[in-house]
């Protein structure tokens, strides 16, 4: 009823249907890959002295990531579950993980939350000072290692296997 | 070497879109304009949106002149080559086997039902979607839900330059809201009963439409159980060289967030279905956890434990009063409530699961009563249930299939599948009583299925005639020449328009559904043509030789279409096939009839009801035998009045126990006449003779 075709499913069919569980095409890691690796390059446009439209606007993707994370850095400590969560945790957990694997900006800073609360002020400084702050080279090395470990999250099998053991 | 790297990527990129590309333009032929072309269009919006970003960072890269810029965008392109390539496999993946279902829809009856409900549970929503249903080998259903899914894919990739960007968007925001894929198990197609379950899928979708999930999260601030979340944390601080507290706290953050998610869209959705389609949907899920073998006790990432779920569907059931009113189901429901209890105990989570179950414990009553009153405006109260239901299963037992209810409108479609229910629940033995002893409990389900989906089908066409022609009202109706004498009951004599009447209306002549009262003439009753077809496989058919037929083979040489309401099937001149009548006869003890083809219909060439004889106690939908004798195509349209059934009185005869019900046009019994097993022998004997006879003539 309602549809203008006349169309019958076969069994011979049904196999095409099977594991249907589909969500985004664009999962939040990759999103987040490419965040990073725009910002790079805008950092990169900013320290050479050639600011585009890419690199104002990947600047301010970056300082609005930080702030996610540092929303969710609040209510993972807090153990709250809002709205915003549904957004933050991913994020916040890949900066997590690659503080941990950045022992050198680590060291530079007394806590994690300060490492997060630093990267988002230098990244805010160059929104309006440009490239110039040496201190950039930090959220270089942050964004860097986003970047990668994103891209790592997404694993996906090249091959699938079934047989009988 | 890097540069040639990158370049070679994007060369991988464009490849693989082209490839993607040609497997669209294949299903652009086949979809049709309301199931699926959105989502294609969808689809192919994201894949431009990944080839213009992807060149327009390679136009980048040729204008960079700085090297440290031209090095970090080579990196980028790389990344970017790599995310492209993902994208598209992941659009390979997931949306190419959804564009194949929606291809392949089927004029499935549940769909305008589904469609319907959709518009009921989003009130005042003027929100474009698209539905398609797709049967799957699994045991299971399924539910992907697409909002702005374009849109929200779109905005996530990065343009190099950002007014580009906004076009695509602005050009993606013009396509349907929704696309929504529901998914339900193929073994269960031909059962309304078990398929009654896929409420749970469409409260998915009521939930999706109406952020139902979102607007819980907003009125009930939820906080993971402290108590709980420490002790997973020291569990997994166990190791002494793994990740660093802070991930370990993020990790374990991030998961109990996923799984608190998942559990509350499955808590909504259970809300949901169980209060819109009360028992029924209970009892369709609790078969359904049996048939599939599931675990009461045992939870997953997506659900909490079945016995938990069904302990919440108990829950909102009493609150709609099904455990105090008296209406049929009230003691089996309360004893299954008990057996529920103790199995819910006896649910022990650990881990994740823990914490999202105590969470959520702790703050149950707040969500169920803010679910309550999201769905106080299309809840099945028992109330309604007690006044709806009982006719319905009247006509159930009776054998008819319960299109209309005793005022000419249709039953709708949640009282019909709960009386359904009651019936396959309670009742089942005495319903069984009704058939023949030759036809086994799964016959038995298999006809009660049959009139249920025949009343589901009748129901919405009632529904859709009466928005088509409103004014098409009894006055206009009335035949011009009515006469008021009562013709007495002699053997043989035809019914006239009034007989007719007084026996539609007093239920003991069924002819449903009466789309309008002018169906009703001088001495018979129009019949419509139904929705099914049983067309002959040229192809396939060398000839019909009922020495050779038998009911397998049958139905190789014959197939089953759906042609819908609203649509049209054509016949071309000398062809041949199989229809039914819209209308579910059920004739008493004391008539018989017969079907004549309509003047009208005749005239064009079209021929109907060869075998024309109706035998006093039949119940079904008649089967139609549809030849174009004429030079031209004729358009079959359901609905259309293509016949006549003419009504006489008989001896009154002992009525017989029910045999299969057909609801649709039954495939040629010709093979299963006893007596064609004495000719075959016959047959095989005068061959044997005559072989022999040749043996010894040549000796």
């Amino acid at each position: 009823l309602g549809n203008s075709k006349v169309v019958r499913i076969t069994e011979n069919e049904l196999w095409r249907f099977q594991m249907i569980t589909t969500r985004e095409i664009i999962p939040d890691s990759l999103q987040n890959a490419l965040l990073a690796s725009r910002v790079l390059v805008g950092i990169e446009e900013l320290k050479s002295g050639t600011p585009t439209e890419n690199s104002k606007s990947a600047i301010t993707d970056a300082v609005r990531f930080l702030k996610l994370v540092l929303d969710a850095h609040q209510r993972v400590k807090t153990r709250q579950v809002s709205l915003g969560a549904l957004e933050g945790s991913l994020a916040y957990r890949e900066t997590i993980r690659a503080i941990d694997r950045l022992p050198d900006l680590q060291s530079r800073y007394e806590a994690t939350l300060q490492v997060i609360q630093g990267l988002a002020h230098i990244a805010q400084q160059a929104q309006t000072a440009g490239g110039t702050n040496p201190a950039i080279n930090q959220l270089q090395e942050f964004f860097t290692m986003v970047r990668d470990t994103s891209l790592s999250e997404d694993r996906r099998p090249i091959e699938s296997l079934s047989m009988p053991k | 070497l890097e540069l040639t790297d990158a370049i070679a990527m994007s060369e991988a990129v464009s490849h693989k879109e082209f490839r993607l590309r040609v497997l669209l333009d294949a299903y652009q032929v086949e979809l049709s304009q309301d199931t699926g072309s959105s989502f294609l269009a969808g689809v192919r919006a994201i894949v431009d949106a990944v080839a213009d970003s992807h060149s327009g960072w390679l136009d980048a890269l040729n204008n960079a002149s700085v090297p440290s810029v031209r090095d970090a965008t080579v990196d980028h392109v790389r990344t970017h080559s790599v995310v492209a390539l993902r994208i598209l496999s992941n659009i390979h993946e997931h949306y190419l086997p959804l564009l194949h279902a929606a291809a392949n829809q089927s004029s499935y009856l549940f769909r305008p039902i589904l469609n319907r409900a959709i518009d009921l549970a989003t009130p005042g929503r003027k929100i474009r979607s698209e539905l398609v249903l797709v049967p799957r080998f699994e045991y299971t259903y399924g539910f992907t839900g697409l909002l702005r899914f374009a849109t929200r894919e779109v905005c996530k990739l990065p343009y190099s330059i950002q007014s580009q960007k906004k076009a695509k968007i602005r050009a993606c925001r013009a396509l349907p809201k929704v696309t929504a894929f529901v998914s339900y198990p193929a073994a269960d197609k031909e059962s309304a009963l078990k398929l009654t379950a896929i409420a749970h899928e469409m409260a998915h979708l009521i939930d999706y439409i109406g952020r139902i999930h979102q607007h819980i999260l907003k009125l009930v601030p939820l906080q993971f159980d402290s108590e709980s979340f420490d002790a997973l944390l020291e569990r997994k601080k166990g190791s002494a060289q793994g990740p660093s507290d802070e991930q370990i706290e993020a990790d374990c953050y991030e998961r109990c967030r996923k799984l608190l998610t998942a559990w509350l869209h499955e808590i909504i959705a259970d809300v949901i279905a169980t209060r819109a389609l009360g028992p029924a949907y209970f009892l369709a899920f609790r078969d359904f956890l049996t048939d599939a073998g599931a675990d009461g006790s045992q939870a997953d990432e997506e659900h909490p434990a079945p016995a938990k779920r069904l302990e919440v569907m108990i829950g909102e059931l009493s609150d709609l009063e099904y455990l105090d009113v008296d209406h049929g189901l009230r003691n089996e429901l309360r004893k299954i409530k008990g057996t529920i209890a103790s199995e819910a105990v006896r649910t022990e989570y650990e881990g994740e699961f823990r914490v999202v179950d105590r969470t959520l414990e702790q703050q149950r009553g707040r969500i169920l009563s803010a679910l309550r009153d999201y769905t106080r405006q299309y809840s099945y109260p028992a109330s309604r249930y007690a006044s709806e239901v009982p006719g319905v299963l009247k006509k159930l037992e009776a054998g008819v299939s319960p299109i209309e209810n005793d005022s000419g409108g249709a039953n709708s479609a949640i009282a019909i599948l709960n009386a359904a229910w009651q019936i396959y629940a309670i009742q089942f033995d005495e319903f069984r009583d009704k058939f023949a002893d030759n036809l086994s409990r799964e016959e038995v389900i298999d006809n009660l299925n049959r009139l249920v989906f025949k009343a589901l089908e009748g129901g919405e066409i009632l529904r859709k005639w009466g928005e088509l022609a409103p004014a098409d009202s009894e006055a206009t109706a009335e035949p011009r020449n009515t006469t008021e004498t009562t013709i007495p009951p002699i053997l043989g004599a035809t019914l006239t328009r009034k007989s007719l009447l007084e026996n539609l209306d007093s239920g003991k002549l069924v002819v449903t559904p009466i789309l309008d009262r002018a169906q009703v003439g001088e001495g018979s009753i129009d019949i419509r043509l139904g929705t099914q077809f049983i067309v002959n496989k040229r192809p396939e058919l060398s000839e019909i030789d009922p020495h050779t037929l038998t009911p397998e083979n049958i139905q190789k040489f014959q197939e089953l279409v759906v042609v819908p309401f609203e649509d049209r099937f054509m016949l071309h001149p000398g062809s041949f096939l199989l229809g039914c009548t819209m209308e579910f006869i059920a004739l008493p003890a004391d008539m018989c009839g017969f079907v004549l083809s309509r003047s009208g219909y005749g005239r064009a060439g079209l021929l109907i009801a060869t075998a024309t004889y109706v035998h006093p106690g039949w119940h079904g939908c008649l089967t139609l035998e549809l030849e174009n004798l004429g030079e031209v195509p004729i358009a079959l349209w359901p609905g259309s009045r293509v016949g006549q059934l003419v009504l006489l009185r008989a001896d009154e005869i002992l009525l017989p126990k029910l045999k299969a019900i057909p609801v649709g046009p039954r495939f040629s019994s010709l093979s299963e006449d006893p007596r064609w097993d004495k000719i075959r022998k016959t047959r095989l004997t005068k061959g044997d003779r005559a072989s022999r006879g040749t043996e010894q003539s040549r000796r």
